[in-house]
């Protein structure tokens, strides 16, 4: 009996090894890199389709030798993942990235290619606004395309403003005013939340930094010449507080903690907020609550207002969502620049995207041609306004480096609720971020006269 | 032939071994190992000696987190478990009701969890949960995941409410296997039901009890899931445990060095558990 589950064993050993032996066959395909691989985050089904029908499966109809092949995966863990395969040595040919400030771990690592030779060779140069362009180079080279970018503005409904007689602030003053009527009308006047989005918080950093303190303050920090400590910031941060406070701003820090985006897109629809500041990224989802049949309220955008001073005109805060740049460890990275090179040379793909789905472009050098007949026209002028600024912000997930981006939110909610005073959250940021910027770790910005 | 026998045995047991040397060993040395580097999570690791320890132990956040974990701990060391036994107790004695209600306190744990903290959450909600419906809506509408107060107790409850119910039927099992002989010989000697489970059942069980003790203490330093969900570690960080704070440190700060050292940190912490229950063991001569 006993030799008898020896034999057996051995055997049960032999089949696993057989199996591995089997598995082990199928390996070279992707190691020959006749396939390139991309793991894409995803926030919608409709995004899945509509990406893998106009890109993937339109790049692969006419390059069958190079295929993509796509891996889509869920927004919320795509970059844990991706950074655990990386560190083994594995991951995609093409790896993504939640913008430059999220990608300098992967370059500081030696696991991206320099692409400067595939920059000159298509010319890109030439296709990608310098700015966004600029974002993704380290020490002269260039290892990041952008390929998603935004900005900061404050949504709100026509119809509401009009039946209350209000008009888009254009200074503090107007504003101030405009917060006042809204909360006697019993309306949030800034709807936000981070319920379903903890770093929220430096989406609204990102607007008081540049329209409180001014580009040129926060550009000149950013370059290491002028301490976050500086009254043009203490005055940042003292007024996000003050409408916090005041509940103007989120309705209060309570309800701030435990407002989910649906939730703030129906503020706006059923008049319990008069504005909501958000991302361009809001163009995915907000037709989902102003349903176009004549019988509900329309939405439309505008860039916040200056609110100090200091600010002559609203800036316009840029950033870049997501980049996309080749995995050092890939065995065809010809093969890996050419889609990319794809997309670069499809502006007018680009915005058909946009247009259909309300993701992001591309920030290529688009002309009036490039944007098709059926964009939503709200849609359009924000990309329009974007190619038009005169003065630009700094969104603060691409320009600052990893600590001082997560301290910016993570300390600014103790800053909201009372347990950190302005004076110290600032002081607390400018010590990270001097060590950062001795290690080299801010990103490159361009500078805030475009 | 009993060399023979041992043998065999250990041929059978190295698939397990080495899957668990794999997934387990390796990974739990090559942790330690990190915790003295500093590393982003990609490249090469830089040693730093024990830094990361110095820093864990003047970091005020990792602080927090660990007194967020004890509090966490007694609240399910108490409420879970005394509502398990209690429930256990009850349900044996009404047969004829006990199989519908160890149906109704089970199900929750078989719902996933991520189901069940969104569902919580959005029962927590001032705008569209129970509160308004409860309290009117309006400012005044009590915001427990909103309110740093009472993030940790709301959430706690959502998992309590997941968990008990598991802990009763372990209770329940356990109570089943009590000898009756010992309930007839306290009635003889006049023993009501309160006596009886004071003085007979849980004596009884107290190896299981103990073991779920255990159990609980050490998870309670693990959790991780229903806070990520419910709340993220907010509001302003004061629902942050050593599990989030570990996440939050490895792939949002790239701080993956640092993260491996609360890692070892936690270790410690479910060792020295494990230490101290050895140690009463050994001291009072428990079977178990």
């Amino acid at each position: 009996m006993k030799p008898k589950l020896a034999a057996s064993g051995l055997k049960s050993a032999a089949i696993t090894a057989l199996l591995t032996l089997l598995a082990g066959c199928t390996a070279p395909m992707a190691d020959q890199g006749e396939v390139i691989t991309m793991w894409r985050p995803i926030t919608s089904d409709a995004e899945q389709t509509y990406i893998q029908e106009n890109f993937v499966d339109a790049y692969n109809a006419t390059n069958p030798v190079n295929p993509v092949e796509v891996s889509y995966r869920d927004w919320n863990t795509a970059a844990q993942l991706q950074q655990a395969s990386v560190a083994a040595g594995e991951g995609p040919d093409i790896i993504y990235t939640a913008g430059p400030s999220n990608a300098l771990a992967y370059i500081q690592a030696g696991q991206l290619l320099p692409l400067n030779k595939y920059a000159e060779e298509f010319g890109w140069n030439d296709k990608i606004q310098p700015w966004a362009l600029e974002t993704g180079y380290s020490e002269a080279n260039l290892y990041l395309i952008p390929e998603t970018y935004e900005t900061m503005l404050m949504l709100y409904s026509p119809e509401t403003f009009e039946a209350n007689g209000w008009s888009v602030a254009s200074n503090r003053s107007d504003f101030d005013t405009f917060v006042q009527q809204s909360q006697d009308a019993g309306m949030t006047a800034i709807a936000t939340g981070n319920k379903s989005w903890a770093p929220t918080t430096e989406h609204l950093l990102s607007v008081v930094l540049n329209n409180v303190a001014g580009p040129e303050a926060v550009y000149e920090a950013l370059s290491g010449n002028k301490s976050w400590t500086d009254p043009e910031f203490v005055d940042a941060i003292t007024t996000m507080k003050g409408w916090f406070d005041s509940k103007a701003m989120g309705g209060g820090s309570e309800m701030y903690f435990s407002t989910t985006v649906e939730e703030l897109y129906n503020s706006i629809a059923t008049d319990t907020a008069s504005t909501y500041w958000t991302g361009s990224w809001a163009f995915n989802n907000v037709g989902e609550y102003f349903p176009e049949d004549g019988q509900g309220k329309s939405w439309d955008w505008s860039l916040v207002p200056p609110l100090s001073d200091r600010v002559s005109e609203p800036p316009v805060s840029i950033g870049i969502g997501r980049t996309i740049a080749v995995n050092a460890a890939t065995k065809n990275p010809d093969g890996a620049a050419a889609y990319i090179n794809w997309l670069i040379q499809n502006p007018k793909a680009q915005l058909a995207k946009t247009a259909a789905i309300g993701v992001a472009p591309m920030p290529l050098m688009f002309d009036a041609a490039d944007f098709p007949a059926d964009i939503d026209p709200r849609v359009a002028s924000l990309y329009q306004t974007i190619a038009d600024a005169k003065t630009i912000g700094y969104l603060t997930w691409t320009f600052w480096p990893p600590k001082s981006n997560r301290y910016l939110y993570e300390e600014m909610d103790k800053v909201i609720v009372g347990d950190l005073s302005v004076e110290d959250y600032l002081a607390g940021l400018d010590a990270l971020f001097a060590q950062e910027l001795a290690e080299g770790l801010v990103p490159p910005r361009p500078n805030p006269s475009n | 032939m009993q060399k023979k026998q041992i043998r065999i045995g250990w041929f059978y047991l190295l698939p397990l071994l080495t899957v668990n040397g794999v997934v387990v060993f390796l990974p739990a040395v090559s942790n330690v190992f990190l915790s003295f580097t500093s590393w982003s999570g990609l490249g090469q690791p830089k040693w730093i000696g024990i830094d990361n320890y110095i820093r864990l132990l003047q970091d005020d956040v990792v602080h927090q987190a660990i007194l967020r974990n004890l509090v966490w701990t007694l609240i399910f060391l108490i409420v879970p478990m005394g509502l398990a036994l209690f429930g256990a107790y009850l349900v044996l004695r009404a047969p004829a009701a006990g199989t519908f209600f160890r149906l109704v306190f089970f199900t929750p744990y078989i719902v996933s969890t991520v189901v069940s903290a969104s569902v919580w959450s959005f029962l927590y909600s001032p705008t569209l949960g129970l509160s308004p419906l409860l309290f009117g809506a309006g400012a005044d509408t009590p915001n427990l995941l909103g309110n740093g107060d009472t993030a940790l107790y709301a959430v706690a409850l959502a998992n309590i409410w997941q968990w008990w119910g598991f802990l009763m039927m372990v209770f329940f099992a356990a109570m089943q296997s009590v000898n009756p002989s010992l309930y007839e010989a306290a009635e003889l000697d006049g023993a009501g039901a309160f006596r009886k489970l004071i003085s007979v059942t849980l004596p009884a069980i107290r190896p299981t009890i103990m073991f779920l003790a255990l159990m609980t203490v050490i998870w309670s330093f693990l959790i991780f899931d229903y806070i990520f969900i419910m709340t993220g570690g907010g509001p302003a960080g004061k629902t942050e445990v050593l599990g989030t704070l570990l996440y939050k440190s490895a792939f949002w700060s790239r701080e993956a060095g640092y993260a491996a050292s609360i890692g070892v940190l936690m270790g410690l912490i479910s060792l020295f558990v494990v230490g101290i229950y050895l140690s009463l063991r050994k001291r009072l001569k428990w079977e178990i």
